[in-house]
């Protein structure tokens, strides 16, 4: 009867997942082989991978079954929106299908907002109609903060936003269920918000889109991640 | 706990005074909290405490958008460091030679580049020895030293050999034993080096570096530049043991 229940988890789930292996060392051919397989296994349509292997992943995935989506600026977000803009056009050149941009958070905290708007504008313009997902490292700033980010994400027609990069300081804490339902309430429910970060199963997960996310982040050879493999 | 300061390092160091023994270990480090959440408020907060210590430090790493604040406020007195594709080597060749074209332009002295490890882990070296050479062309009379920097953590003894081969087949003369975060080198991977380019190589360690026992170690092997996160808390440490050990505190 469990397996069963977890069965039907998994199959409610897979529609929302973005599978990704960014934040792991576990990146060789073999590794972003299986995560092509294992998208294509579990019935899930977005992958998510690094700049570094985009090429290659494009060489191995299913095109007609799963679209990939690659990282700008990750882990830090440190680069002036030049240099995101050539690294999103790369990205674009290359064939990615989606955009995930980091947020210079550590400019955004120093009060730096018009260069936060610049980069928004960056990404919704040089991506030309693709989706954009916006990594806001939400835990990271205060309600003003998280109002004022996604106010402008959405003023820039940003698609999505992204609650967490998975390389947050330790001190900073926190669920990815509160930064969720926050969000979601700030921007009146107008913006649409991938849950990342702290997943370790499906149960949690679950409860992340009941809070109102839209999307799931679910990292290859996470706990979560296992769980799929039914 | 350290409790004694390694013999190793009051070698290294050795002055006429503490302090000059504090500054001269000061000089072999690294220092740089680079991270997510990495603000221009803590940068002129960490520019302040090493102008008021006096510290001329082998570098100070910074993110890229703190590079220019760097160099205006500590420029002229030691080296600024950008790390590139840093910490996870999962940036094309491409975004990696624009980024050091970059922060050439904004008056950046030196950098260490995270090759690509999905290349490295998929054994690939030719295309690792082909992003070193691409990228030493370009750079290598710009930025000094220009490191490479492999994460040994996560290979094997041979496959650390050959990843070093590809970037000595490529030019590259100075190699960093890992980035830090999650991966910390160990003095076993820096002696592997060593053992198999004698040497060819400067190699500075980094990643895990909290106490003087570890600096003592790296020490011993030769090294003369250590990138430690904890480095200013570690020559203060070291100032305050040698007040304790010699006597009536200032020699």
């Amino acid at each position: 009867m469990e397996h069963i229940k977890a069965r039907d988890l998994v199959k409610e789930l897979t529609p929302y997942i973005d599978y990704a292996n960014i934040s792991s060392y576990r990146v060789s051919q073999r590794d972003i082989k299986l995560l092509c397989l294992e998208a294509e296994k579990y019935g899930i349509s977005t992958i998510v991978v690094n700049p570094s292997f985009l090429p290659y992943t494009l060489d191995v995935v299913n095109k007609s079954k799963i679209k990939i989506a690659a990282v700008a600026a990750y882990p830090f977000g440190a680069y002036p929106p030049e240099i995101k803009k050539k690294e999103i056009e790369e990205l674009i050149d290359i064939g990615v299908d989606e955009i995930y941009m980091l947020m210079d958070v550590g400019s955004f905290l120093d009060g730096k907002y018009e260069q936060i708007n610049e980069e928004m504008r960056t990404l919704t313009t040089v991506a030309k109609g693709r989706p954009t997902k916006l990594i806001l490292e939400s835990i990271a700033l205060n309600d003003q903060g998280i109002e004022l980010a996604c106010r402008t994400a959405i003023e820039n027609k940003i698609c999505y936003l992204v609650t967490a990069t998975g390389f947050a300081p330790n001190k900073l804490s926190g669920t990815t269920i509160d930064e969720i339902k926050k969000i979601k309430r700030i921007t009146n429910d107008s913006i649409d918000v991938v849950a990342s970060g702290g997943i370790t199963n499906l149960e949690q997960a679950e409860r992340m889109l009941k809070a109102g996310a839209s999307r799931i982040l679910i990292e290859q050879y996470s706990e979560a991640a296992q769980e799929l493999n039914i | 706990m350290t409790t004694k300061v390694p013999e190793e390092i009051l070698k290294i160091v050795a002055a006429d005074s503490i302090q000059q023994e504090a500054m001269n270990l000061a000089s072999l480090f690294h220092f740089g909290k680079l991270g997510v959440t990495s603000t221009l408020k803590e940068v002129r907060k960490n520019a302040e405490l090493i102008c008021k210590k006096g510290y001329i430090l082998k570098a100070f790493d910074i993110e890229m958008t703190q590079a220019s604040l760097a160099v205006e406020l500590l420029g002229d007195r030691l080296n600024i460091h950008v790390p590139i594709s840093y910490p996870m080597g999962n940036m094309t060749t491409k975004k990696k030679l624009f980024d050091l074209e970059y922060i050439a332009k904004i008056g950046v002295d030196e950098n260490c580049v995270c090759l690509n490890y999905f290349d490295i882990l998929s054994h690939s070296y030719i295309n690792v020895e082909q992003e070193v050479k691409k990228i030493t062309q370009e750079f290598e009379d710009v930025f000094n030293p220009m490191a490479f920097v492999i994460p040994a953590a996560l290979l094997n003894d041979n496959e650390i050999i050959e990843v070093c081969k590809a970037i000595e087949n490529g030019g590259g003369k100075t190699i960093k034993v890992n980035p830090g975060f999650q991966l910390g080198v160990t003095p076993e991977e820096v002696l592997l080096i060593q053992r198999n380019f004698g040497d060819k190589f400067d190699i500075h360690p980094s990643g895990n570096i909290r106490n003087l026992e570890q600096v003592a170690d790296y020490l011993k092997l030769g090294v003369t530049t250590i990138h430690s996160s904890s480095s200013l808390d570690l020559v203060e440490e070291f100032i305050k043991l040698r007040e304790s050990e010699s006597e009536g505190g200032l020699r």
